[in-house]
């Protein structure tokens, strides 16, 4: 199975933009659960297209869309048919992820109902370019921006410009990306072109919608040698007219729908069939067509018909496609013929109110005083005005005339009350001449980066000081992030040890003292109990948000985000102990609403895991484009930190979740890895690193003494994650750094102790658990401050001392050198080839970070070098032949 | 074009909810009531039922710190604590089974698999296998009780810590809490002193007992068995009523002060209605509401107490509030279930439905059809406040009104519901209008009133804004934005937040679709006063008759003396 959600949120996607197209938008659904989930996966652009008269329907609902024109934008498409496609595009800088299915952005599409889903995803690591489909769904959107206001199309040029691997040379893999609507070939032809001229022998088609006179249906039995065309349909749901099944005869044989969905789960008198499928019978072959056609006239013949997306795809093989889906149970079921031929058309009304009005609004950006209004398809009367009102069922709140604007487009000047929600272009007289559009803000093309600080970054940098930075950040968290997810989970006692370890180690544990089973501590001790109890302290951010939260927000947009289901678990149990007539048994809580379950939890572990190499990724690569940046902001480097500190509190911390298992918030590894990244990053090699390009005039203003601190904090990260990496062999390596963790602490000692006077221990165990004993760093403090000393000495005089020296010749890879273009490093590889070519490590370069050298190499003499490393090691390590490239690595 | 391998199709069937549950506030407003009686009654909760754990798990964890050497790790403790619980559970079930007077286990953890075994056992009972984990340290399916520290860390852990008696322990360490010296160990060598609990402890130990040997314990240790005047019985009635300096340093003084004075209200109002048949729970909401006794007979109370009954006003109203909206909900539901509508075709349908009149023993201008505008909704609706003081109980008194609309609701009378539901919150708005304030003065008024958006102030605004606004459109907006869309926001959160599905209908292409086979019966909250009435009971506040009247004790009528 397909979930559609876990696709769009699980953040390994790495998306910035989401644009999704559907003809269904449920609005309560989009704001509440898929914007959340986009949004807690990193999603900060996030554009959505829909059909108008859907659109001008869920209008109705625009209480429950608070969000709606501030954090993503929805452009209302007006097509002669239905626009009717199911699109959901994920674009990142690296990554892409393409959805393309039969469910609409409803309840029913992406939770209830019968739909079927493919997935195209792109991952630059891989090696292969996007699937083509990438840029079929991309020139779609970029068509449907033209119709829509300036700011859609530029959230959509920024999506497109944040994944410049959709130039990359695609990658097919049988998959056809096929769109049907106005000024494109008919749906069916372009399937047909995809038969090479073959002739099916039959079809099977799954729909949910028809065309009265069956004209669909009859054209796909007319194709097939057999002339027929077995059709599964959910009789209880399907609207078709009985007279036209009874014309049909035997050319369309109708079979009753049976859910393949688990047995257990099939109890759902809301169930539809929405699914869309097409199989053609080539004897040896299928050609599978699925996506948002239904078998219907409008959708596969007109060629000014529905807008539809679909797939197709040759499949063969020894199960058919309809057994592979679990269609046979179906297909084997008795014929339903007679019970349709009974059925009456439904003619309603199709409720496209939309294409009823002389013009379409797209979209009304409010800018201050002035609203700009993308009026497309139509005419605007002379007089017209801009109605703008508080919801559809309101009377006007105020009017204004619409009038060009000096761009061409059209405008009203008017200041817009804060109410007021929705716009409208009527008549001088009244008349509504334009359907309802929800008012769109400027911030919506204006999305905050995945760690931006925005306006209020110099506050809460002020703000951030040892012992409070946790809840800084977390306030700056929920304040940037508003959809950050909240995971609940209950603390599972000792953090540090893995509960198995810790079991075996019991028998050599000596008993507790008794005191410490008491305490004296008062209600002032205490925090938060009164609101959470022992749930307070959660995780990261049920410990840390909650107390914050509790302080409570001002009414207004976040109101409803706000609103905490906790005070009613009480009552859940008691009416279950109830319902039971008094009977407990202690599983009344499972259905806990503020624990989260074992499937959360790993999905919160694993967005944290990426956020961290997002986080690391970004500092390396401002440090891979240093030549070209002229200064680094305070805020970016104090963001590292934050997220330093948010990673060193949650390193090896176990919490339970709902069902009472433990789930390490963050492997010990992961933690080293991402400290020791951001250490290289900020400190560099020779050349120095990003910590230089800080303006020297942050270090005498308040941020600069912020930053201090911060750095002061990371240098003791960089000393416990230089000892574990070094005390774990690290065989599973996934940087360069991992295998010199000493080097890099020392570069990074070396950057920062004229910054920062010492490390800074102060409440370790409770900043950074995983250190356990915080004497235990001492001693790696003391010797990379020895390496820093001699690495500084070294490089100042430009030559190391003489006594500490002796020749390259025979070191070996793990050994300290020196080289006066890289300073002080490590030699990762001497080759016998290319005359005896020396591969050292430059901590300031980026991908790859290897440089050749063909002589004035010296090995240095010092405590714990060389570094020995392992053959598994070494081969990560050497860059392969293929690896370094022109200008990058040259050999000098 | 290439063709796609089978068993490696990139496309299949969409994940369909996995966690669909039937869940209760689908509206999102008891969470309102749930807050407000938190605040009023903080240290119980409506699953801590009996004083004596207040006790009881002190003295197990010292036990555990006293028993040589204590083991530090989380089987050791379990393994301790679930063996002890569960002999405790098995003596009171044995007791209760021996048939003397009065004998009973109620709200006793793990009783009823206890009550089980007895029944099956001839003579010995194994206090082990029931109780014990398994290897991997889990808890065994056929276990008394699922969480693995049972009672405490299903119910009493929190509350325990509310009323000073635990702390969590800052080290992480297995039991995650330590006994404070000044509450939890005076009130667990309360027990020590008591020869009944140091022969549990035997029992329990030696893993196995005579059904006899424990029916004589449990008489010693049950629930009801606290002793009168002991130092048990002491500590536990001064940690309740937040007496004592020393004793109550772990209580925050703002939940010491709420949870003393709503004890001393509900004994105020014991005492002063002699005795209280019924549900105490029920008389005591619409008393706070009405601040009425009984007909002719005004509440007069001290000033202190007025404004927690003030504040219990708040609750009963937000809760009755919710109630009306819920049934408006109900109504919809069976609308939804009828056909294909529109969210704005149920709505209408709901408005229009419940303008109609109704009938009651007396005139009152709000039975009639009701006006053109949300001002005279409000205002026929009106007039409780000399009526309630004539009498509480009167036919267009607004708890009349409110047992108008359950009656309906049992009688599955949507019409009836619909026009009870909004006379109910027509009545609430013109009562609002009247209270100095909502809360009573409660502080946690404020912060609800600012977090949630529906709640009986927020009613009263919105009536008051659009006065002049015709009343069934009124009514369809409300339907459509507190009852229809309001259910699809609570149901995305939860669904958003906890990965539960609690959808009742979902929109389908612009019509709803009931997505439950079963319509949620409308519900007040539990505000916690059951389990306030059986504690103080338990601590001899408070007795209960043969007929099931609660009276006030000597004792009782001593706090109330109290300044």
């Amino acid at each position: 199975v397909i979930d559609v959600l876990e696709h769009l949120g699980d953040g390994r996607s790495g998306a910035d933009s989401s644009i999704i197209i559907t003809y269904e938008l449920d609005l309560p659904i989009y704001e509440g659960w898929v914007r959340r989930r986009l949004s807690s996966a990193g999603t900060v652009n996030q554009v959505v297209f829909c059909d108008v008269s859907v659109y001008e329907r869920e209008l109705g609902a625009l209480s429950s869309a608070r969000h709606i024109g501030k954090s993503y934008s929805v452009t209302p498409i007006r097509r002669a048919g239905a626009f009717h496609p199911k699109v959901y595009l994920l674009l990142g800088r690296t990554r892409g992820r393409l959805l393309v299915g039969s469910g609409n952005v409803t309840v029913g599409g992406l939770l209830r109902n019968a739909e079927l889903f493919g997935l195209f995803d792109y991952d630059r690591e891989k090696g292969l370019g996007p699937h083509p489909a990438f840029g079929v769904a991309v020139d779609f959107v970029q068509n449907l921006a033209q119709e829509s206001s300036e700011l859609v199309k530029k959230q959509i040029t920024r999506a497109v410009s944040w994944a410049p691997w959709l130039r990359e040379a695609p990658n097919v893999d049988g998959r056809t990306l096929l769109i049907g609507g106005e000024g494109r070939p008919a749906l069916l032809n372009q399937i047909s072109s995809l038969l090479n001229g073959k002739r099916p022998r039959s079809a099977v088609v799954l729909s949910a919608s028809f065309d009265r006179r069956l004209v669909a249906l009859k054209k796909l039995a007319e194709g097939t040698s057999e002339g027929r065309v077995r059709c599964i349909v959910q009789a209880s749901s399907v609207d078709l007219d009985g007279k036209a099944v009874e014309r049909l005869g035997k050319t369309v044989q109708w079979y009753p729908f049976v859910d393949p969905y688990p047995k257990e789960k099939k109890r759902r008198k809301d169930v539809r069939v929405h699914a869309k499928l097409i199989a053609l019978d080539c004897g040896d072959q299928e050609l599978v067509i699925y996506g948002s056609a239904n078998s219907s006239r409008p959708a596969l013949l007109d060629e000014d018909g529905n807008t539809e997306v679909v797939v197709a795809f040759w499949h063969s093989g020894p199960r058919s496609i309809c057994e592979y889906l679990g269609l046979q149970e179906s297909l084997r079921t008795a014929r339903i013929d007679r019970e349709l031929v009974k059925k009456v058309w439904r003619a309603e009304d199709d409720g496209r109110a939309g294409g009823a009005h002389e013009c379409l609004l797209a979209g009304a950006v409010v800018y201050g005083r002035h609203v700009d209004l993308t009026i497309v398809d139509g005419e605007v009367e002379r007089n017209a005005m801009l109605a703008i009102s508080e919801s559809v069922n309101r009377p006007p709140l105020t009017t204004a005339a619409v009038h060009r604007g000096d761009a061409g487009g059209f405008e009203a000047r008017l200041s817009v009350p804060p109410e007021a929600r929705i716009a409208r272009v009527m008549s001088s007289a009244g008349r509504p001449l334009s359907n309802f559009v929800a008012f769109t803000w400027p911030e919506v093309g204006e999305p905050r980066g995945r760690s931006g600080l925005g306006s209020r970054g110099e506050a809460a940098l002020a703000a951030m000081q040892d012992g409070v930075v946790l809840g800084t950040v977390l306030f700056e968290l929920l304040n940037y992030y508003r959809d950050f997810e909240v995971v609940m989970a209950r603390p599972a006692g000792k953090q540090r040890e893995h509960l198995k370890a810790r079991e075996a180690e019991v028998a050599e544990v000596p008993g507790r003292a008794v005191e410490t089973f008491y305490t004296d501590a008062g209600a002032e001790m205490h925090k938060g109990e009164a609101w959470v109890g022992d749930r307070a302290d959660l995780d990261l951010l049920a410990a840390l948000v909650q107390p914050l939260r509790v302080g409570l927000a001002t009414r207004g947009q976040e109101a409803e985000e706000e609103e905490d289901d906790s005070a009613i678990e009480e009552e859940a149990e008691r009416r279950q102990i109830d319902a039971r007539r008094g009977q407990a048994t202690g599983d009344e809580r499972r259905e806990s609403i503020r624990f989260a379950s074992r499937e959360s939890l790993e999905r919160a572990v694993r967005r944290l895991a990426s956020r961290l190499t997002r986080s690391a990724r970004s500092i390396e690569d401002t440090l891979s484009i240093r030549d070209k940046v002229v200064g680094v902001r305070a805020s970016s480097i104090a963001r590292q930190i934050w997220m330093t500190h948010i990673a060193a509190f949650l390193g090896e911390r176990l919490v339970l979740s709902s069902e009472n298992e433990e789930i390490r918030c963050l492997d010990a590894r992961m933690l080293a890895h991402y400290v020791i990244r951001v250490c290289r990053a900020l400190s560099g090699g020779k050349d120095a690193g990003v910590l230089s390009l800080v303006p020297p005039e942050t270090w005498a203003g308040p941020d600069g003494e912020v930053l201090r601190r911060g750095l002061a904090f990371l240098w003791t990260c960089c000393l416990w994650a230089t000892a574990y990496l070094r005390q774990n062999t690290p065989e599973e390596i996934g940087t360069p750094w991992e295998a010199v963790p000493e080097l890099v602490a020392a570069r990074f000692v070396a950057a920062v102790r004229s910054i920062c006077q010492a490390p800074d221990q102060q409440d370790i165990t409770r900043r950074l658990p995983v250190c356990g004993d915080p004497e235990s760093l001492r001693a790696w403090g003391r010797n990379t401050s020895r390496l820093a000393d001699l690495i500084v000495a070294i490089e100042t005089k430009g030559k190391p001392p003489q006594e500490l020296t002796r020749e390259a010749v025979d070191s070996e890879p793990g050994a300290l050198v020196f080289h006066p273009s890289v300073g002080v490093t490590v030699l990762v590889d001497r080759e016998r080839r290319f005359q005896g070519a020396y591969t050292l490590l430059d901590l300031s370069k980026g991908d790859p970070p290897f440089r050749k050298f063909l002589g004035q190499v010296i090995e240095l003499r010092a405590e714990g070098w060389p570094i020995a490393w392992s053959s598994h090691v070494q081969g990560v390590l050497v860059p392969k032949p293929d690896i370094p490239k022109k200008g990058r690595a040259g050999v000098k | 074009m290439a063709e796609t391998r089978n068993e490696d199709l990139p496309f299949d069937w969409l994940q369909r909810d996995k966690h669909a549950i039937e869940g209760l506030d689908h509206l999102g407003i008891e969470v309102v009531s749930a807050n407000i009686y938190g605040a009023l009654l903080p240290g119980l909760t409506n699953v801590t039922d009996r004083a004596r754990y207040y006790s009881f798990y002190p003295w197990v964890l010292h036990r555990y710190a006293q028993s040589a050497p204590p083991a530090p790790d989380r089987k050791a403790w379990l393994t301790w604590f679930r063996q002890l619980e569960y002999s405790y559970a098995a003596a009171c079930a044995a007791w209760e089974m021996s048939d003397k007077t009065g004998a009973h286990a109620t709200a006793v953890v793990g009783v009823d698999t206890a009550r089980r075994e007895i029944g099956r056992a001839r003579s010995k009972v194994d206090l082990q296998a029931l109780a014990a984990l398994d290897a991997s340290g889990k808890i065994p399916a056929k276990a008394y009780f699922k969480n693995p520290e049972g009672g405490l860390g299903q119910y009493y852990k929190v509350p325990l810590g509310i009323l000073g008696l635990l702390r969590k322990d800052e080290q992480h360490r297995f039991p995650d809490r330590q006994l404070t010296l000044y509450a939890g160990r005076r009130v667990a060598e309360s027990l020590d002193a008591q020869p009944g609990f140091s022969r549990l402890l035997d029992v329990a130990m030696s893993g196995h007992a005579d059904i006899s040997d424990l029916a004589k314990l449990g008489e010693k240790v049950n629930p009801s068995a606290i002793v009168a005047g002991s130092d048990e019985e002491r500590l536990l009635r001064n940690l309740f009523l937040g007496e004592g300096d020393d004793l109550c340093q772990g209580q925050r003084g703002s939940s010491r002060q709420q949870r003393r004075v709503s004890l001393r209200l509900v004994l105020e109002f014991i005492a002063d209605r002699k005795r209280v048949k019924g549900e105490f729970a029920q008389e005591f909401r619409w008393a706070c509401m009405q601040v009425a006794l009984a007909p002719g007979r005004s509440w007069k109370l001290t000033s202190e107490l007025k404004q927690t009954a003030l504040a219990w006003s708040a609750y009963q109203r937000n809760d009755l509030m919710n109630y009306a909206l819920e049934c408006l909900f109900w109504v919809a539901l069976r609308r939804v279930d009828e056909g294909l509508f529109t969210p704005s075709e149920v709505a209408r349908y709901v408005a229009a439905l419940s303008r109609g009149s109704v009938k009651t023993a007396e005139k009152h201008p709000g039975t009639q059809a009701i006006g053109q505008r949300v001002s005279e909704w409000v205002a026929v609706c009106g007039g409780e406040s000399a009526e309630a003081l004539r009498d509480p109980m009167a036919p267009n008194s607004i708890r009349s009104w409110a047992d108008q609309l359950e009656r309906a609701v049992t009688k599955e009378d949507d019409a009836g519901v619909a026009r009870w539901a909004i006379r109910v919150c027509g009545r609430l708005i013109s009562a609002e209008e009247s209270m100095p304030s909502s809360g009573g003065g409660l502080e946690v008024w404020g912060a609800v009133a600012k977090t949630y958006e529906v709640h009986i102030a927020a009613l009263a605004s919105r009536a008051a804004r659009r006065a002049a606004d015709v009343f069934t459109t009124f009514l369809e907006e409300l339907v459509l934005e507190w009852v229809l869309y309001r259910h699809l926001r609570v149901a995305t959160r939860k669904l958003a937040g906890q990965g539960v599905s609690t959808f009742k209908f979902r929109p389908e292409q612009g019509a709803l679709l009931l997505v439950t086979d079963k319509i949620p019966i409308p519900t007040y909250t539990n505000p916690r006063l059951r389990q306030a009435h059986r504690i103080l009971t338990d601590l001899h506040y408070l007795y209960v008759d043969e007929t099931g009247a609660s009276q006030i004790t000597a004792d009782g009528a001593a706090v109330i003396r109290k300044p």
